[in-house]
Order: C-alpha cells, then structure tokens, then sequence
C-alpha cells in the first residue's frame, strides 16, 4: 500500500483510523512520525505516548538487528509483504505480528519514511499451531496404521503416504508426492493381468467410497508382484462437502491368500479324493462329506451330513463304532482298519479305514476325520490270489500224484523187467540145463551103444547149449548193466585186478601169465561194474590167443589228468583194422567162431559199463600183434 | 534112515537129482514135493504126528526156490518159524545166481545155497559132497533138541 504522508483526505484518515491494523509511519532515522488507533489498541501506547519515540520501543531486544535491515531494504525502495515476527507491547507482552513495509516518497519520489502495517497474528498462530499439532496427529496416525495409506489432492496427486504405502508400492514419500495416483499405486487383476481402474479414479469420479477390491495385484516399483485389497474414500471439505481429494487404503493380502490358497487346495484335495473323507462329531453324527464319499458310498452330501455314522455301519459290526470312538477320545489314530460298510443300496463293500481325532484350538477333540477307501477290488484280488494259488497248490498235487503215478508205474516195469530177467535166467536156463544133462546121461549110460557118429552128435548137443546158456548168462548181465543203479566210491584198482586173477584158473600158470604193473592207480566208479569190465578184458586177452602159444597179459594204469587210465594188453591174435569199429557192437565178433568161443557180447557190456561210469574206452591192435584195451575212468585218492 | 525132502516142481530136475543121488550113493528115502504147498502139508504132517516113528523129521530138506503157489523163499521162512523145524537143515538149490536171492536165503536161515548144475557130472559131484559133507560129517540137532527149542 502506498500511502502519502501530505494526503489529509479525511476519507484516509478515517480509514485508518477505522483499521483494526496497526498502521504507523516513521522517518529514515526510526522515529515514529504517525500511530493510529490500531497500533493503539495492539501496542497499549497512545499516539501521544508513540509519535515522536524510536520505533524500536516496540522491538524485543534478541530482534534489535531487524530494524537496520528493514531499514536499509525501505531505503532501497523495496517492500516488505507479510513479514511475520515478534513485536513488544507498552506492558512489555510480546506479540506475533505481520508486517508490511512500504518506503514513503515525497512529491519527488525522495524516500523519507516508511508505513508500517502490523497485524496481530498472535491468535491465528495459535489455531495454526493448534491445527498443525492435529495434523501432525493424524499424519502419525495414518503413519502408524498397519494398513497402507496413500492421500490426494482433487486432481489425483499424491499428497501423502504412509511407510507401510511406501514399502508396499517401493516409492519414498518425497518422491511420490506430487505424482498421479497411477505412477504409484499401479494395480492388475491377479488373474486375467489387465489394468484394474484406480479405486481413486472412482471415487473421484463417483465421489462415492469403494470398498476392497478382491483378485487385486499391485506392482510395486522393483516389479514385485502382491495380491492386496483396497478401498477407496472421497475427502472432503467441512461445511460445504467440496470433494479435496481421496484416501486410499490397502493392504498385503499375500499371507492371508496364502492361508487362504491352502484352504482351497485343500479343500480341491478333499473334493477330488477317490476316497470317502468322512467327519463327524463325537456324538457320530457326520459333519462332511466330499465327493469320493458320495461315488463310494451313494449318499449324497445333503442326505449323508446330519445322519449318524451308523447309517454306514452293517448292523453286526456296530460294536466297531463303539471300540473306534472309544480308542479316538483317548486321541489314539486308527490305521488302514480293513472293515465292511454298507453303502445308500444295501450293498456290502470291503473299505480300508483311517481314523483321526479332529482337535478344537484348545486341544480338545471334537470329532474325527474318516479317510474310507474301497478295497473290495483289493479285496477281489487277494480272493482271486487264493483261489490261483489253491488252483497251483492243486495243479502241483496233481502233478505230484501224476508223478507219483508215473514212477510207480515205471517202478512197476522195471519190476517187471527184473520178473522178466528173472524168469529168462531160470525158465529159459532150466530146459536148457535138461537138453544137457539129457545128453550128458545118454553119453554116460548108453555110450557104449552108440556108435561114433553118434557119440559125436551128443557132443554137438553138448556144445550147443553151452554156447546157449553163455548167451543167455550175457545177456543177462548185459541188461543189469544197463539198469542197475550206478555207485560212485573209490575203487582200489590193484586189489580188484588181483582178486579177479586169484579167481579165475585160466588167469593162472600154467594158462597164462598175468603181469600186474604195481601200482595200480585207484579210480572212482561202481565195484561191480568194474569188476565184469577187468574179467571181460583178461578173458578175452587169454582166450584170443594163437594156438601154442601162452597168453601174456600185461595190466598197467596211467594218470591222465584227472582221469586214470587202465590198460589190458595181449599178445594175442590181434584184431582186423576192419573190424575196429565194431568190436564193442552187440554180438559183433572178430575171431573165427569155430576157433574162438564166445558169445559177441563181453565187449558190449564193458563198452555199456565204462559208459555208465561216465568212463571212456578203446582199443589199438595190429593182426598178430597182439590187443591193447583201455578204458578210462575217474580218478581216485590213494588210500 | 531119516528121508530127504526134495522140494522140486521141475520133473526133470527130480529125475536128474534122484539119479545123481543113486550115483553118488545116497540111500536115504527121497520124498518129493511138487510145490511149497505139498511141502508146508508134509512137514506139518510130521510135527502133528511126531510121535509115530513111521514119520521121522527129514534129515534134510533141498529146497528150490522157484516155485508155482508157495515160493521156496516162503517155504523157508515157515519153516524156520516152526518151533521143531527150526533146526532143520534146508539147502537151497536154485538156477538163481544173484546176490539178492543168496543174501535173502541165508537171512530167513538156509544152511547152505547151492546153484543148480548145468551138466549131470557136476550135479553128481554135488550130491557126493551132500552126502559127505551134511549125511555124514555135520552133526545135526537131534529131533528132541529140535522140538525142544
């Protein structure tokens, strides 16, 4: 305000006079020139008191360099708007002030004092103080809330957020203030991923509260992703309900959606069970009931929960329900307890039973959770596994029996056979033994009479059935060779040879000469067998045998490897290169029969021994040489 | 003179024996049996009526062992299972050769186990050392030690 000090218009004056201001002049050298009624009625002095006084009468003592500067920035023309400070009144109260400075000019724009407009500020600092206090209030408040809390202007601008908005959208406060809503508070919907209308944006276009959004995601500034829930309110000024702004609201829901997730996973578990998850409370009544109950069982869920658990229970198993109770008050767990329910049409079903007590945050049990599976296919199959596994028992009995059978019958031919061999040694042998001694008592009683031709006949009859009863003695041999059972012992080799010389005559001087190459290894093999194949060798060794000649017979043994062998040589007639092959066939014969007698089956039972004592055996020979037999067994330790 | 049982169903083997017997001197009456039926039947006959002296124990029986009805194996054994025929002296006389036979007779109590001979003379020499050996050298249990048993 430029104000002249030569203007005596009477309007002015009034006017002055009429303010509630302090309105006071003074000159270049701080001296009061002017003090209306204002100044009066805030500073306590009269304008008698004040006109003439230095204006520094009104200023307290720490403020004393005030003047100089107002002073110096007057002289340089310039004003003073709203310069709040602290004046002192004539009682010597101290007082908050306003003021505004404006240099005086004279007619040629000389600077000769200042006006001084002073307003008490004294009570509005302290509503401002009073507000600011409240404010500061709820600014702390709204810090301190768990909640996050984002404040804006009209316009959308952020006008203030709380640590927990900060921490959840990653913006410091300094930073956000002043910025659209959306570069901060920027959300999606959770699942479909597409911009989700700021709650702000609504109220203030609908200037009405949004309440929580559910399936929001906001994205913080570092691109962290949290599910939240918001609200949204309009601010709004006292008194004329002008909107000034909105108060955001939200909150981290990811612990709770978390819970929340588990619950419904959960719960799709429970509902996707192919088993029955059963509850129910300790007086048995059912409390749930999933969807595997409903397919096993045949209830409903509305017609199952409410009804007692015994609606499940065949009535001769009751007593289970009792003994299950009984064991989950004691908060005992029942495991896979194999039981039989009945289902909504009456029909049995064989059901594997997990039992558990439900327990109240207390501890206390409530009820019981029943995990019932359907085992009756289990059940069919362990039925089926029986039956099979009878079905095998029997099909091994009969077999058993079939072998049992089979043995006897074959016990029986061998029994048979062995009847039969029987039989042949003595019905065949007997007339045989007749024709002989037939022939034997016509040359003995009636000799005389018959004449030599006769006689020779006699003979020939003689012959024949020696020759026939050798046959038949062979073969006999030859069949219990090929069915007797076979023992493996040690066998000493030199004591058999010796014993099996000692009883043959023909094996002695003068008959012939046996040479017995001491030691004779042992071998391992069947007593008798070996026996028959040593007495079949030595006998043809001296039997074949040039006429004048003496047989010599040397026997020796050698150890070729594990195997021992023996040999039996002659010096005999020796054998047909031809032949060779042959010699160890059924009735195959080398030498002349006429010259030689023998039946054409010693070597076969030697060859049908050595085999069934797992031996080998063979032969070098030369015409006139002489033989060499072997046959080659398993070794044996020297005793 | 105490006879001799001959338990013999081949007929020609009982005229080759009686012969061999006339040839090797032996004087004893010959009782044949056919069977081991016939030869149970006599020797019970003779415990039954043991105290006529017409029907003295024989001083030998020549037991075959293959036989039609009663085997001589059987034969044997009842024998042997008879208080006074206990000591009773049986000779087997058998084509049988095997070891089986030869064991099982002399565990069911033969004395002796001859196997039949294939020609007269060898069957003649037997019945000699049968007379030498068993008529005159052996001292045999008398028929009352017998019984008494």
């Amino acid at each position: 305000m430029v104000a002249s000090a030569h203007d005596p218009s009477r309007l002015l004056s009034a006017i002055i006079d009429s303010s509630d201001d302090a309105i006071i002049s003074k000159n270049l050298n701080s001296i009061i020139t002017s003090w209306n009624k204002g100044a009066e009625k805030i500073f306590g002095y009269t304008a008698q008191e004040a006109i003439g006084q230095p204006v520094t009468i009104l200023i307290p003592e720490d403020r004393a360099d005030e003047e100089p500067s107002i002073l110096s920035r007057i002289r340089r023309g310039e004003r003073i708007d709203h310069y709040e400070t602290v004046r002192r009144t004539k009682d010597g109260r101290l007082l908050d002030i306003s003021l505004t400075v404006s240099p005086i000019r004279d007619e040629h724009g000389t600077i000769i004092g200042a006006s001084k407009i002073a307003r008490d500020i004294t009570e509005q600092r302290l509503i401002q103080n009073k507000l600011r206090e409240s404010e500061e209030q709820y600014r702390v408040t709204l810090a301190s809330i768990g909640d996050g809390v984002i404040a804006t202007d009209e316009q959308g601008g952020v006008t203030f957020m709380n640590a927990v908005a900060e921490t959840l959208t990653g913006w410091k406060k300094e930073e956000a203030l002043g910025k659209p809503l959306e570069a901060i508070f920027c959300i999606v919907n959770e699942f479909t991923r597409a911009p989700v209308e700021n709650p702000v944006a609504i109220v203030l276009r609908k200037g009405v509260v949004v309440g929580m959004a559910n399936h929001t995601m906001l994205i913080a500034r570092d691109g962290t992703e949290r599910p939240i829930a918001d609200s949204g309110a309009p601010i709004r000024e006292t008194g004329n309900g002008t909107l000034r702004g909105v108060v955001l609201v939200f909150r981290d829901v990811t612990e709770s959606r978390i819970a929340e997730m588990a619950t419904q996973r959960l719960a799709a578990v429970i509902e996707s069970s192919d088993d029955a998850i059963i509850s129910k409370n300790l007086d048995g009544i059912i409390t749930s009931w999933n969807k595997g109950a409903e397919s096993i069982l045949g209830y409903s869920s509305s017609e199952a929960v409410g009804k007692p658990i015994t609606l499940l229970i065949p009535p001769e198993r009751r007593s289970e329900e009792r003994e299950i109770m009984a064991k989950l008050r004691t908060g005992e767990r029942i495991q896979h307890f194999d039981t039989v329910r009945v289902t909504k049409n009456g029909k049995e079903i064989d059901v594997s039973l997990t039992i558990s007590p439900i327990k109240d945050l207390s501890g206390q049990i409530t009820g019981a959770s029943k995990i019932m599976r359907d085992i009756s296919e289990r059940k069919q199959i362990e039925r089926d596994l029986r039956e099979a596994k009878q079905q095998l028992q029997t099909r091994a009995e009969d077999l058993e029996n079939k072998v049992r059978e089979r043995t006897a019958r074959l016990q029986e031919m061998v029994t048979e056979l062995e009847t039969f061999s029987y039989s042949v040694s003595h019905d065949l042998r007997a007339p045989i033994r007749a024709i002989q001694q037939y022939a034997d008592i016509l040359a003995e009683d009636y000799g005389d009479k018959l004449d030599d031709q006769g006689r020779a006949y006699l003979k020939r009859i003689t012959s024949s059935t020696t020759r026939l009863d050798a046959l038949i003695r062979d073969v006999l041999t030859y069949s219990r060779v090929v069915r007797s059972d076979v023992r493996f012992e040690p066998v000493d080799t030199e004591r058999l040879v010796r014993e099996i010389v000692e009883q043959y005559p023909n094996f002695q001087a003068p008959h012939a000469e046996i040479e017995i190459e001491s030691p004779l290894l042992p071998i391992t093999g069947h007593e008798a067998f070996l026996t028959q194949c040593l007495s079949n060798l030595i006998g043809n060794a001296v039997k074949f045998i040039a006429p004048g000649q003496t047989p010599h017979v040397r026997i020796s043994t050698e150890r070729r490897g594990g195997m021992v062998r023996i040999y039996v040589q002659d010096n005999g007639i020796g054998i047909d290169p031809r032949d060779l092959d042959r010699i160890f066939g059924m009735f195959e014969r080398s030498a002349p029969e006429q010259k030689y007698e023998g039946t054409g089956i010693g070597l076969s039972i030697v060859r049908k021994a050595v085999e069934r004592m797992n031996g080998k055996l063979g032969v070098e020979s030369e015409l006139g040489k002489g033989s060499l037999f072997w046959i080659e067994l398993t070794g044996a330790e020297v005793k | 003179m105490r006879p001799i049982l001959l338990v013999e169903d081949n007929k020609d083997d009982v005229l080759f024996i009686k012969r061999a017997m006339e040839k090797a001197g032996i004087v004893n009456p010959l009782h044949v049996a056919s069977d081991g039926k016939e030869a149970i039947e006599y020797l019970e006959k003779i415990i039954a009526d043991s105290s006529m002296a017409g029907h003295p124990l024989p001083a030998l029986v020549l037991l075959d062992l293959q036989l039609p009805c009663v085997r001589g194996m059987d034969v044997l054994k009842w024998i042997r299972e008879q208080a006074a025929l206990r000591t009773l002296i049986v000779i087997i006389h058998s084509s049988s050769h095997l070891d089986i036979d030869i064991a099982e007779a002399y565990r069911l109590g033969a004395n002796s186990f001859l196997v039949k001979a294939p020609a007269s003379a060898e069957l003649t020499r037997m019945m000699k050392l049968i007379k030498e050996y068993w008529l005159e050298l052996n001292a045999s249990a008398s028929d009352e030690a017998g019984k008494s048993v």
